[in-house]
């Protein structure tokens, strides 16, 4: 037998979320086309299965200086308005706008943090410009390079349907993606938007939207 | 038996429905309890930096009362390497038990100061040493230096083998010459820790918290693997007890994260952040992921795993409901975030913005500030006024800034 979730997912009987979107699985079935009212607060996290956390917490008196840092088993919360006074430092603020225009690609680290390349479509070239050895990278990266670790032509970014994939062009100093072992020249990795590039010496972090 | 299993708590438990995206911050704490398998046992190899610069400010005869604490606290089973270095690399001391007390005694005696820095060849010494320790026991490599290494490749590969077999490397610099960058490299892959010991006499009771720490280790090589619902991303994943430390994630979360070892002192037992994105809901409870932890025990060799735990948030129209945060949540969000503005502080002043270096400085000072962390918070006043004077900040304010606010937690020592 099977549970159909509110999104059309089949399930096993039994599961209380559904295992592909995560929505409540019992809701639909206790409480039919009515919206489930919010239950009580605290209950952050369940076991998957049924068994409750049996150990009660080693009660250790850790006096002093780490006593701060032990998390306390029952969680308790406190009013804290929305959105924050000071977004970058509590979590829980609204995101950037969802995905919309096209790729792009942030410098994540030196001076020049912050600054976006658009990555073109269907094919887009990282490196350095060079007139005199005919390098033309859609990406021109020649201004934030200050340790002149990238090649003129050191990576590429292929527009693969809705994939995107980023292979190392044979660069002198290499292309890692999220912090991997340099990438074989050739070698495509598909790319995933927060996903991390290292060319270089400079960290770059793929976006969408 | 004991009972591991790990706490899974959400920042703000429920979120406003039918909004825009949201971000959302999921606390993991690895909790061990009962009794420890009676086979358990520590091996450490301790490396000693010997080069003539050491024996400034008696810098090696702290290192050596260091050892000589190591010494008097073998437990049965327990394992003691000590590696001396100067532009050489030698084992003063084979891995031994308390059996071979001393011996070990003598050859820590006989450590004399003089020569250059080539870190590398100790550590592939040190790592070779433990080679031979039991696979059920916590291994770990602990560094003290107080200078430039000359072979920085070779501590850098060094790093990565032993992260591949498994065997953190903490890494300790006195004063303030060392290589703040590379022993954070080594200390991060390897899932170590790396501190700046104060003056020369804080060295052995540094020390010493290193290894009561890795006596207390419960779990070896844990993973933590983070599934996300459909439509949820994660950001980031961080240790933020008991040092800030960033772990790359993918944003598809998938795969499993390295951690480390896992302590069974609650007080110096890793904590996490979970940074996810939720998508737009309608009303209702979503388990918008589901964490365990794969670990191995110390005295056990067989990898095991906690039940998986669901993340649950409840998306309602209810904005007082909405508004509940978890307050020792919220003072790890901003512990990290005082880090990662004194981090982005140096960054600035690397390259000359000594504006935004000064902003950054004061809202991390900010942070520190309301926390109540007086120490930090002094260092931070202090940094900000030196950069005020001259534009620029020496080494020696930079390294315990960086250090400093990394580091939320202390390690305790021998009791005294």
């Amino acid at each position: 037998m099977a549970v159909t979730c509110s999104n059309g997912h089949e399930n096993l009987d039994g599961m209380t979320f559904c295992e592909e979107c995560g929505v409540e699985l019992t809701a639909l079935t206790d409480r039919a086309p009515a919206p489930a009212p919010p239950p009580p607060v605290p209950m952050a996290t369940e076991p998957d299965a049924a068994p409750a956390p049996a150990v009660a917490g080693t009660s250790d008196p850790a006096g002093g200086s780490g006593a701060e840092t032990v998390v306390s088993v029952d969680q308790v919360l406190v009013p804290e308005p929305l959105p924050p006074a000071a977004p970058e430092l509590a979590s829980a603020a609204p995101v950037a706008a969802p995905p919309s225009g096209g790729a792009y690609i942030e410098v994540a680290s030196g001076p020049f943090t912050g600054r976006r390349f658009t990555v073109t479509e269907p094919s887009c070239t990282l490196g350095r410009w060079d007139m005199d050895s005919g390098a033309f990278p859609e990406v021109d990266l020649s201004d934030v390079d200050s340790d002149a670790k990238i090649s003129r032509k050191h990576a590429k970014i292929t527009k693969d349907g809705g994939r995107f994939l980023v292979e190392d062009l044979g660069s002198l100093n290499g292309t890692s993606h999220n912090r991997s072992p340099r990438l074989l020249p050739g070698d495509q990795r598909e790319l995933h938007p927060g996903d991390e590039l290292i060319v270089g010496r400079l960290f770059l972090r793929f976006g969408v939207g | 038996m004991q009972t591991v299993d790990i706490i899974v708590r959400s920042y703000r438990p429920s979120v406003l429905s039918d909004s825009e995206a949201f971000s959302q911050t999921v606390l993991i704490a690895p909790r061990v309890s009962g009794e420890a398998a009676p086979t358990g046992a520590a091996s450490v190899a301790l490396v000693v930096d010997v080069s003539g610069s050491m024996s400034v400010e008696n810098k090696l005869e702290h290192a050596k009362s260091a050892a000589q604490l190591f010494i008097d606290h073998l437990r049965p089973g327990d394992r003691l390497a000590i590696v001396a270095f100067d532009q050489d690399a030698r084992a003063v001391a084979p891995l031994g038990t308390s059996a071979d007390a001393s011996a070990m005694r003598a050859a820590v005696a006989a450590m004399n100061p003089g020569g250059g820095t080539q870190m590398g060849k100790a550590m592939k010494v040190a790592r070779q040493l433990m080679s031979g320790r039991g696979a059920e026991s916590a291994g770990r490599v602990i560094i003290l230096t107080d200078g430039e290494t000359a072979d920085e490749d070779m501590c850098r590969s060094e790093a990565r083998a032993a992260s591949q077999a498994g065997l953190p490397i903490s890494t300790y610099g006195v004063g303030t010459d060392w290589n703040t960058e590379l022993l954070t490299y080594i200390a991060e892959t390897t899932k170590g820790r790396v501190r700046h010991i104060q003056g020369a006499a804080d060295v052995a009771g540094d020390l010493a918290g290193e290894f009561r720490d890795l006596q207390d280790t419960a779990l070896t090589n844990a993973e933590i693997e983070v599934a996300p619902s459909q439509g949820v991303t994660v950001r980031s994943l961080h240790r933020v007890v008991p040092d800030v430390v960033n772990y790359p994630i993918g944003a598809s979360g998938d795969g499993a994260v390295t951690v480390g070892d896992i302590s069974r002192n609650p007080a110096s037992a890793p904590q996490f952040l979970l940074d996810l994105v939720l998508p737009t809901r309608p009303a209702g409870a979503v388990r918008v992921a589901k964490i365990l932890m794969r670990y191995r025990e110390v005295g056990l060799t067989d990898v095991r795993e906690t039940e998986p735990m669901n993340v649950v948030v409840h998306y309602t129209a209810d904005r007082g409901e909405v508004a509940m945060v978890d307050p020792e949540i919220k003072r790890l969000i901003d512990l990290r975030a005082a880090s990662g503005m004194v981090a982005a502080a140096e960054k600035a002043m690397k390259a000359g913005d000594t504006a935004r270096a000064t902003t950054l400085l004061t809202s991390a000072r900010a942070v520190t500030g309301r926390l109540g962390q007086a120490q930090v918070t002094t260092k931070l006043d202090q940094a900000i006024e030196e950069l005020a004077k001259s534009g620029d900040l020496s080494k020696e304010t930079r390294t315990t800034l960086l250090s400093g606010t990394r580091q939320t937690s202390k390690l305790d020592g021998f009791g005294g």
